[in-house]
């Protein structure tokens, strides 16, 4: 059987184009809805976002009242820091002189006496807390008496024993009379920072 | 002529979908960026936030022991000159160590080079025997308030002057600095401790 369509070619073309043009427009709308359904995606996403953001701000709020709150003991750590800085730089250079008397005393030979004991150590506001030349950052001078020279020499070496005391030197030694084998001398050490205290080199007593 | 109008209908679509992604969909998208950088940003500022927060905290679990220390260094470097609290432990460092003679003369408060603290420089001059200087020495080093020893002079004086004992006295004369927060400390300043010198609990007498 063979069919016969009787349409004319005209109207058949355009029925055919007129399915095609639906075709397209149903494309477009198509791709229209999966726009517009992106679009309400991101609407969503973006409602998210800004609650999340309102709920963070909330927290951060709530997190900085308390820290407002407690803003005091913040103050109270930076008093003690301030003080601490303060007693460090005071203290700074100590040197125990009682401890040197000891040591004076240990190095002293039973043939030598001292007259005069005079020390000094520098003080930090006259460097400016700035290191001193050497590391040193004191000194002590003698004056005495001694029977003989060698005696003499032995106690200056001895005196170099002492932690911290350095550049042992004797600036006379005379003897008191003639062939009397007993001089009369003054002499010298330097104080290096091994002599400081703890606190002193910066560790809090 | 035939395809003209499904080639219009298909230009119109994609320009309409093109349109739409462009003046919809991105402007949009990046609402939606903007607003996620803005929740990390608060996110961090949180983690920065709770970091401070435990800190605090930490601090005001410390405060007792914080005020502790605090009043501790005041009494090592006070608020105030406080002379006649020096003053007393000087004679009572003099008495335990049982010098013969004690003298002291506090010089006037001079504020250090930093700005931040006054220096009392104080003479001192005691007698006795080597280990009643020693023992003041060591009293002077372990004051509560504190106390450095600038300069030391020992020298020896007649004992046979002195009863004949053969006992060798010793005199000793030193200079010691004291120091106080206060920067305006002394004869003619302004009384109290200084501003800068916020104290907690100091019972320190003013100047």
């Amino acid at each position: 059987m063979t069919q016969v369509n009787l349409l004319p070619p005209e109207l058949r073309q355009r029925q055919a184009t007129r399915r095609t043009i639906s075709l397209v427009v149903l494309a477009g709308v198509a791709a229209l809805a999966a726009v517009g359904f992106f679009y309400f995606l991101q609407t969503m996403n973006l409602s998210r976002a800004k609650d999340d953001l309102t709920a963070q701000e909330a927290t951060n709020a709530q997190i900085q009242s308390e820290i407002t709150s407690l803003q005091e003991f913040s103050q109270l750590q930076e008093e003690l820091a301030d003080k601490q800085q303060l007693v460090g730089a005071v203290i700074a250079n100590e040197v125990s002189w009682s401890g040197i008397l000891l040591d004076v005393s240990r190095t002293m030979p039973g043939d030598e006496y001292l007259t005069q004991l005079t020390g000094q150590i520098t003080s930090t506001a006259t460097t400016g807390g700035a290191p001193t030349v050497g590391g040193l950052v004191g000194s002590i001078s003698f004056t005495g008496t001694v029977k003989e020279i060698d005696v003499l020499s032995s106690w200056l070496t001895r005196l170099e024993t002492v932690k911290g005391w350095v550049n042992a030197w004797a600036n006379t030694a005379s003897e008191t009379a003639a062939f009397s084998r007993i001089y009369g001398f003054s002499a010298g050490i330097d104080l290096t920072s091994d002599v400081l205290t703890k606190r002193g080199r910066g560790g809090q007593s | 002529m035939k395809l003209r109008a499904p080639i219009i209908a298909g230009v119109v679509s994609v320009v309409a979908v093109i349109l739409a992604v462009f003046l919809l969909v991105m402007p949009k998208m990046n609402d939606v960026k903007e607003a996620e950088d803005e929740v990390a940003q608060a996110q961090d500022l949180e983690l920065s936030l709770r970091s401070r927060l435990s800190s605090l905290k930490e601090a005001e679990r410390n405060a007792p022991k914080t005020n502790k220390q605090i009043a501790k260094i005041e009494t090592q470097v006070p608020p105030t000159a406080d002379l006649p609290g020096l003053l007393r432990l000087l004679r009572e460092a003099a008495d335990r160590s049982a010098v013969d003679f004690f003298s002291v003369n506090p010089g006037a408060p001079t504020v250090d080079a930093s700005g931040r603290f006054s220096i009392i420089s104080t003479s001192i001059n005691v007698t006795g025997s080597y280990f009643s200087l020693e023992e003041f020495l060591y009293r002077l080093e372990t004051l509560p308030r504190v106390g450095k020893v600038m300069s030391i002079s020992v020298s020896g004086q007649a004992s046979e002057a002195a009863g004949g004992t053969g006992a060798v006295n010793l005199s000793m004369q030193l200079t010691a600095e004291f120091y106080t927060s206060d920067t305006s400390a002394g004869p003619g300043s302004e009384p109290g401790p200084s501003s800068s010198t916020s104290s907690s609990g100091s019972s320190g007498a003013a100047t």
